[in-house]
């Protein structure tokens, strides 16, 4: 996301650290910070936030936050907790949600008699810096307030609703084949699955629900009354809808990665503070407001042990230091003892009403089920059990009846249970409890428990363990992790931070402020060296043979554009299918290497590759080679015999017009090789260089030397003559004749020429084989011949 | 480029020089290789990884699918799937690597590949840190290119991890000077990883009461190209001995 240095510190009184510092300090402890860019006045960031902190952090007022808990810096006391709009309750503007799970809330806000015209230039400035254009200031508003807090808003002309009595909006699913003309004019068809605002009045879509607003009531110069829209879709819902039309917008990139449906009252006292300040007449005033809000939870909590955090981050960060964390990013917190935490909130809750299946984070702590009920005051002191009861009685450790202590659990299975569980589900999936479970309570002393249950007229309530056993039959008693252990640190987690569930994501939390530079390599203990498996080291022992042999290894691409799977999506038409067999790129390689043959200076082309390959029958590793048929150079024939003794079994390879491949995993099945552990291969130790895109030229030169001569002085004298545009060269050809002065040798190369930048003339060779010429000849006894 | 009319000499590829070398420092720390298969399901490259269906998350992996679409068969985008598939069938503690293909939904330019090699590493026992993550990288990095390495660690985000990390190395060519190869920056980004997501534990039926763990995951390409001076990553696929037998 971009984020504006200026706009950044709009929210603190002391100064920012310099751009590039700020840049640093982001990238170490948050964010990569992908560019820095000086405007004319300001500097923009491109700052990757991941989907982890999309929820909080595609806003400017995330990244202050960030900033304040990173460089300790202070928010102004104002914008630190964004206040709420408080309106009465509206007269004229009537909301509805048909589907609650799609739209967790909707609040709308009417303000009428307001002006549309030009923004200021520091509106029309920031929005520039986010690459955006400015519309007018009612929209210009809406969107500055979203980069501002992430909570996208939609703006609407009252005046072009319909009015019946009242002015009415609703949420509801779209039909099959509604469509709707969109802001950018195009027409957009939908279905069932999409939702979408409409005109209750007429039942005609305005928008599509987190994404895109429609063209019906856009706002205009003639705009006199609007209704501000700040709502919360489902992520999911938004993110199959904006794929599906190929319309991702800045909402719906908020949407999608999920936001807390406690920001649009902010929204809406901000954006309409902002109007107030840019659009307003004498007559401008807030109506009213409408607010539904079926998803309303509870804060999460969380919680850790300072010897979690250390074993985790292997670091050894003490408690002040967690502690002063936690105080600077402003965190709701508190130290706990387990286990007289969790006895106080489960004899707290004595008198509650059971709801089967009650959700610990919307209905308690009025509500609960005999699992929730234990699972919510695990979380009061930090300890995160499985939601049901079969996975808490597998996750707590089994004790004896002489070991209880307040806080331990006693587990039953209820007479006649209409649900008994034989096995966990969320934990340890398909554990296997033969007996079956289906209750838990609290110990509270030796002799009581504390439960809730739909069989409890009064709900929770503490009763002597024999009266609970009364219908039940006793699974025995079991113990918390982590109750015992150490006290915990319990996080409140602000609405915002969607991205801290777990111990986990709070430890992390703490590392990354600590900062994970501090984190000294600690050795892990020594174990025996692993042992590779036959596949593996059948590999390793087919790929020397074939590079001590004069192979080289080719890898090719996978793709291709015949064989048995085919690709749903590929790159291109000759990239439709995966592989069946390696020969169709071995081939092109071969044809390839074979017109650099000389340029190589190889007398003769042999290629191997080993890679997987994709059948109807399914994936297999294949090895196949190809070799150039030269007169006296190796032969496939020959190659498949030695490979046969190596391995210790019959090799057939299939062949394909000089193309050799074998299914390399069934092969080797039937080698009983003993496994040893083979060092690695090893390279050049070269380091790459480019090779020229330009035709080479080839010349032969055959020299006469006498006898018993050193063959290298020879290559030296030529390099000498020839410069830098001799490249590469074969020596092809070698015999002794008498001659009356004595035995000579003649020795016959092929020599290759190449030019980086451009194609080479004969006449520029001719010039330097002369000079190559001269150069042997005035060699005592040397002779071209 | 060697000549010779008699032995001509054969060349390994740069993946595999780095392959294998890669295999032989982690056995020395004991780490077996592991693999997996290159056509993977839906449920071990997303859904056992923490990455359910619909999550946004999912965007960060441009995905081949197999047709039929409904048959949710993919080209696996990451090498991580081979850490669920292996602890089916092995108790901690563990001590893997697992090298392989894996597929990218992407336009190739020098620095991208619609196929590339990647390596998993995975350690779960009883007591692993983030400080063992470090030492354990730093020592691979060390062997692997013969040159003094420091790491360090950013913040990152990756379904499967918590805390995940970007891992940086300090430029082995330049020591941190600042050179062409990390950009001026001292410092080369060269791998994901993190501990092991406590739900990851769960996928793979291991006890993350008792047991934790960290993963890695390193793109071979990329260091074959750091290595040994490789300019463009689809130089390594198009099967030309120009750049092969310089190795």
């Amino acid at each position: 996301m971009r984020i504006s240095y200026n706009w950044l510190q709009e929210y603190f009184d002391e100064k920012l650290p310099r751009a590039e510092d700020l840049s640093e300090v982001l990238t170490m402890h948050a964010f990569e910070v992908e560019s820095v860019e000086k405007t004319e006045g300001d500097v923009v960031f491109d700052i990757k936030v991941l989907p982890d902190r999309s929820h909080d952090c595609l806003s400017h007022i995330g990244i202050a936050r960030e900033i304040s808990f990173l460089t300790g810096l202070t928010l102004k006391e104002n914008l630190k907790n964004p206040k709420e709009i408080t309106a009465p309750e509206s007269n004229v503007v009537r909301v509805e949600v048909e589907d609650e799970k799609k739209c967790r809330r909707i609040s709308l806000l009417v303000i009428e008699d307001i002006e549309v015209k030009e923004s200021p230039d520091w509106l029309k400035a920031s929005l520039g810096a986010m690459g955006q254009r400015s519309v007018n200031n009612v929209v210009d508003a809406t969107n500055f307030v979203m980069f501002n807090m992430g909570q996208p808003l939609h703006a609407y002309d009252r005046d072009l609703l319909k009015e019946d009595g009242v002015w009415k909006i609703v949420v509801r699913n779209a039909k099959s084949g509604e469509n709707l003309t969109a802001l950018d004019n195009k027409e957009y068809i939908l279905d069932e699955e999409d939702l979408l605002i409409v005109d209750g009045n007429t039942n005609l879509p305005l928008g599509i629900a987190g994404i895109k607003g429609g063209k019906a009531c856009e706002i205009s110069s003639k705009t006199k009354h609007i209704i501000l829209e700040a709502a919360n879709f489902d992520s999911i819902s938004v993110r199959r809808t904006a794929k599906k039309l190929s319309l991702r917008t800045d909402a719906s990139v908020r949407f999608e990665n999920e936001i807390t449906p406690d920001l649009t009252l902010r929204a809406l006292k901000e954006v309409s503070d902002l109007i107030f300040s840019i659009a307003k007449t004498d007559k401008t005033q807030v109506e009213g407001l409408a607010d539904v809000y079926p998803g309303r939870s509870n804060l999460y909590k969380a919680g850790f042990s300072l010897s979690e955090l250390n074993d985790i981050l292997g670091i050894n960060i003490s408690q002040s230091e967690v502690e002063s964390i936690l105080n600077r990013r402003g965190y709701e917190w508190e130290r706990v003892e387990p286990r007289a935490g969790f006895v106080e909130t489960a004899k707290s809750l004595v008198g509650t009403k059971y709801k089967f299946g009650a959700s610990i984070i919307k209905d308690a702590p009025k509500e609960f089920d005999c699992s929730g009920l234990v699972a919510f005051c695990a979380v009061k002191v930090g300890i995160a059990l499985p939601r049901i009861s079969v996975d808490q009685y597998v996750f707590c450790d089994s004790i004896i009846d002489a070991e209880i202590k307040p806080g331990d659990l006693v587990f039953a299975l209820t007479e006649d249970s209409p649900s008994p569980y034989f096995e966990s589900k969320e934990w340890m999936s398909g554990t296997k409890i033969e007996e079956g479970v289906d209750h838990v309570g609290i110990m509270v002393s030796q002799n009581e428990v504390l439960h809730t249950s739909r069989y409890n007229q009064d709900g929770a309530i503490i009763e002597p363990l024999d009266d609970f056993l009364k219908n039940r039959e006793s699974r025995g008693f079991r113990r918390v992790p982590y109750i015992d252990v150490e006290k915990r640190f319990v996080i409140t987690i602000p609405h915002e931070r969607l991205d801290l569930r777990i111990k986990e994501d709070l430890i992390e939390e703490i590392g990354r402020c600590y900062g994970y530079q501090k984190i000294n390599p600690v050795a892990v203990a020594a174990v025996s060296i692993a042992e590779p498996t036959k596949e593996q080291y059948c590999e390793r022992l087919v790929k020397n043979f074939f590079v001590e042999r004069g192979f080289s290894e080719v890898l090719t691409y996978s793709f291709q554009e015949e064989g048995q799977s085919e690709l749903e999506n590929p790159l291109a038409s000759d990239k439709k299918f995966l592989r069946d067999s390696l020969v169709t790129g071995i081939k092109s390689s071969f044809a390839n290497n074979l017109r650099n043959k000389d340029l190589l200076g190889l007398s003769q082309i042999k290629l191997f590759e080993m890679g997987s390959v994709f059948t109807k029958e399914g994936e297999n590793t294949s090895l196949a080679f190809a070799i150039e048929k030269t007169k006296g150079g190796d032969s496939a024939e020959e190659v498949t015999k030695s490979l046969e003794t190596l391995l210790g079994i019959k090799v057939n390879f299939s062949e394909d017009d000089g193309f050799y491949e074998t299914n390399f995993s069934s092969l080797i099945e039937g080698s009983d090789k003993k496994l040893e552990l083979l060092s690695p291969a090893v390279g050049s130790g070269a380091r790459f260089k480019t090779y020229s895109q330009y035709p080479f030229i080839l010349r032969d030169i055959a020299v006469f030397v006498p006898e018993g001569g050193d063959e290298s002085e020879i290559i030296t004298t030529i390099r000498e003559g020839a410069g830098e545009l001799f490249v590469n060269h074969r020596l092809f050809d070698v015999f002794t004749k008498d001659f009356p002065e004595g035995k000579k040798t003649s020795y016959a190369y092929r020599l290759v020429f190449q030019s980086l930048n451009k194609t080479l003339t004969d006449d520029e060779i001719n010039l330097i084989m002369d000079e190559v010429t001269k150069k042997i000849n005035k060699k005592d006894g040397w002779q071209v011949r | 480029m060697s000549s010779n009319t008699d032995t001509q000499k054969g060349h390994f590829h740069p993946i595999s020089l780095i392959l294998q070398k890669t295999e032989n420092i982690f056995r020395d720390l004991g780490f077996s290789v592991a693999s997996g298969p290159e056509v993977e399901t839906e449920y071990y490259n997303f859904d056992s990884l923490n990455i359910p269906a619909h999550h946004p998350a999912r965007d960060m992996w441009d995905t081949f699918w197999l047709k039929p679409k409904e048959g949710g068969k993919l080209l696996r985008t990451h090498t991580s799937p081979v850490q669920v598939r292996y602890a089916e069938s092995h108790t901690p503690p563990i001590r893997i690597i697992a090298p392989g293909k894996v597929f990218r939904h992407e336009a190739t330019d020098a620095t991208h590949e619609a196929q590339f090699y990647q390596l998993e590493g995975l350690m779960i026992d009883k007591e692993v840190s983030l400080a063992n993550l470090k030492y354990v990288i730093e020592f691979y990095l060390e062997k692997l290119l013969d040159a003094k390495v420091e790491t360090r660690f950013r913040p990152s985000f990756f379904p499967f991890v918590e805390p995940g990390v970007e891992v940086d190395m300090s430029c082995f060519k330049c020591r941190g000077e600042g050179c062409n190869t990390c950009k001026k920056t001292g410092w080369i980004e060269i791998m994901g990883a993190g501990m092991v997501h406590p739900k990851v534990l769960q996928a793979m039926k291991i006890d993350s009461r008792v047991y934790k763990g960290f993963a890695f995951g390193v793109g071979i390409d990329r260091l074959a190209m750091l290595k040994f001076g490789i300019p463009d990553v689809r130089m390594l696929y198009e099967g030309d001995l120009r750049m092969i037998n310089q190795f």
